[in-house]
């Protein structure tokens, strides 16, 4: 009987063998910590200018701590006239106190009114947490409007009217929009608002197609030599004369580029959350992705529930990075070729991140790709797809990336017993 | 237990590397001799089924080349091959036996036994960086025998060996040859002269000479005669 686990355990140790797989990997992971860490790392420096009193010096990991062990006040609270109207006022305070000051670091460190603002550090207001809410709110009904006769039903409505014009721009059908308003009816409106916002979960999916690149990535360096080194070593003709030199042969080594790349892809992405939930904390999780992220997503979901939407897909999509390296390096022959090709591949996702949405079927099917997608608008594509019944866009690109994945593998395997035998 | 080889020619673009062999091979051990680029290398993988032949086929008692069948009693040790450095000697052949389709417990015993054979016992749990020229040698030539093969194709398995284990390693193909059909090639004609019952020589992909060999004549003076410049490049 062949010994497929032998096979599988020595093609997954040849890849482990190898220092660059290491390396890649302790690089990508501490770089992905970056775009959390910038958020923590530096100082903030209160000026006594302001203060009138000695230079204090606070990091912004000090701020981050403060800001969430500090009672939230807004916690529970509806997003509705009243708290729309206090925060337009709190924001105004505070610009009319930067305006008073010179301006230069508005809505940053300003000395004004505790109470109005309603947290402070050392008698100093850092963000106030109104700052969140009305940026949300000014993002939606436009900056003239942020007045203090904005009422909660000129807010709603104003979201709705953002809806409709979304779904005119993605071109939607009648059925998705229908599809979508039974979602929309089940967000609770006024929304139901968290006292810290801004967190983890939200970092988590803001850095989340960050970690999908380095995932990528980690593929092409680790992988892109898996098929060709035995050319290069010149162990090929070992294994074409093998009785499992075939498909078992190549079975194992995709099972082993599989393991490697979806490892790889566990420790990055668990490395970004780590850092993430580490260092702005996991308080956000119940924030409703309308009350910060996107105001007009039409289907009730928190920024937990998005991050982790995000990290799934991104998790599976490490599988589908690591056949599609493994099938261009069988067809490039070449280890260093298929590296260009794949790194080649990696930057058009990053560059070409949408196609015109007029071609509807072809820009749809380019944002569902593996390195495109959150790209262009982390998972608000509200374009559906239609299989039976109506997927969202996370729900589709998963099952196309196991098509693509297995197509990719039957070519690989084609691939593999042609250049066995020339 | 035949090989047979019929009409088999392989074309490079416009070089013919083997043009239209046929022969008949029976237990024993029959060498194969001839300068460089001879066609003796290309010859040996459309053998074993590496190569694609451009013309003919090639059987071992009725199963083809391609089959696995044929793969499944078929050891070959390639002229210039490489190694995974970084795994032990016994990796090594745990895993070549894994490729040929022993199972786990028979791919251990077969690999800890043949590591015995051609005495690499003391260093198979050492990483092949380590080992010389010569080992490694011994190794390829274990790995080609780990499925007891009835077909064993060794294409220069005497070079960079020392003339100790050179003398050795003939002794070993000489015993492999009671059971199997071995076709040895090679281009250092006292390694065919020792061991040999029949002897190839080939030529610009051809055979050139097919036949029994008296261990009494001077076989590197008919070959040179045979072969002449060829050989002297060779």
């Amino acid at each position: 009987m062949a010994d497929f686990g032998t096979l599988y355990r020595f093609e997954l140790k040849k890849l482990l063998q190898r220092k660059m797989l290491w390396i890649a990997l302790a690089i990508l992971t501490a770089a992905v910590i970056l775009p959390p860490a910038s958020s923590v790392i530096g100082k903030m420096y209160i000026s006594s200018e302001v203060t009138g009193q000695e230079l204090q010096v606070y990091t912004h990991y000090e701020l981050v701590q403060r800001r969430r062990q500090d009672p939230a006040g807004l916690e529970g609270r509806k997003l509705d006239t009243d708290l729309i109207r206090e925060a337009i006022g709190a924001m105004d305070v505070i610009r009319r106190t930067d305006e008073a000051d010179g301006g230069g670091a508005a809505f940053t460190v300003r000395q004004t009114d505790p109470d109005a603002m309603g947290w402070t550090l050392d008698g100093y207001t850092i963000q106030g947490e109104y700052w969140d809410i009305w940026d949300t709110v000014e993002s939606v009904v436009g900056q003239e409007d942020m007045t203090d006769s904005l009422t909660g039903e000129a807010y709603y409505a104003a979201v709705d009217a953002d809806r409709a014009a979304g779904y005119d721009g993605w071109g939607l059908s009648e059925g998705e929009r229908a599809w979508w308003a039974e979602q929309s009816e089940k967000i609770e409106t006024p929304l139901t608002v968290t006292g810290y916002p801004n967190g983890g979960w939200t970092a988590m999916a803001e850095t989340a197609y960050v970690a999908n690149l380095f995932i990528f990535l980690f593929a092409i360096i680790a992988l892109s030599g898996l098929f060709p080194m035995e050319r290069q070593r010149r162990t090929d003709a070992l294994a074409a004369c093998a009785r499992n030199g075939g498909t078992p042969l190549y079975a194992a080594k995709l099972l082993a580029g599989l393991t490697v790349s979806f490892a790889g892809g566990a420790v990055i992405l668990g490395a970004m959350a780590a850092a993430c939930l580490i260092l702005q904390g996991p308080e956000d999780a119940a924030t409703a992705v309308q009350q910060l992220i996107a105001p007009a997503f039409g289907a009730p979901m928190t920024v937990r529930q998005l991050a982790l939407i995000l990290c799934g897909a991104y998790l599976a999509a490490s599988l589908i990075h690591a056949v599609f390296v493994m099938a261009v390096s069988l067809l490039t022959r070449g280890g260093t070729t298929a590296m260009a090709v794949c790194f080649g591949t990696m930057m058009l996702f990053i560059m070409v991140y949408s196609l015109p949405r007029d071609w509807r079927a072809a820009s749809q099917l380019w944002s569902l790709l593996p390195g495109v997608f959150g790209n262009n608008s982390i998972v608000f594509d509200d374009r559906l797809v239609h299989i039976g019944g109506y997927l969202t866009c996370w729900q589709a690109a998963p099952l196309l990336w196991l098509a693509m994945a297995l197509a990719l593998a039957g070519l690989g395997l084609a691939l593999h017993r042609r250049t066995a035998k020339k | 237990m035949e090989l047979v080889i019929d009409r088999l020619s392989k074309q490079f673009q416009n070089k013919i590397a083997v043009d239209r062999v046929s022969l008949r091979l029976g237990p024993g051990v029959t060498g194969l001799l001839g300068a460089n680029g001879a066609g003796k290398t290309t010859l040996m993988r459309l053998i074993c089924g590496i190569l694609k032949p451009t013309a003919g086929s090639v059987t071992f008692d009725g199963k083809e080349a391609e089959s696995e069948s044929f793969r499944a009693v078929l050891g070959y040790l390639p002229q210039d091959f490489g190694y995974y450095p970084d795994f032990t000697g016994l990796d090594f052949l745990r895993y070549m036996a894994a490729l040929k389709g022993l199972g786990k417990a028979q791919g251990r015993r077969k690999s800890e036994e043949i590591m015995y054979t051609v005495g690499l016992k003391e260093v198979c749990g050492r990483k092949i960086k380590t080992y010389s020229g010569g080992m490694r040698q011994r190794l390829g030539i274990a790995q080609a025998l780990l499925n007891d093969p009835k077909l064993l194709i060794l294409d220069e398995p005497t070079a960079g060996l020392d003339p100790k284990e050179r003398v050795r390693f003939r002794e070993m193909i000489a015993d492999l040859g009671r059971d199997s059909v071995v076709l040895l090639s090679t281009h250092i004609v006292s390694d065919v002269e020792h061991i040999a019952d029949r002897v190839l020589i080939m030529r610009s992909g051809q055979i050139v000479h097919d036949g029994a060999w008296d261990r009494h004549e001077d076989l590197e003076r008919f070959y040179l005669s045979l072969c002449g410049e060829e050989a002297d490049h060779g």
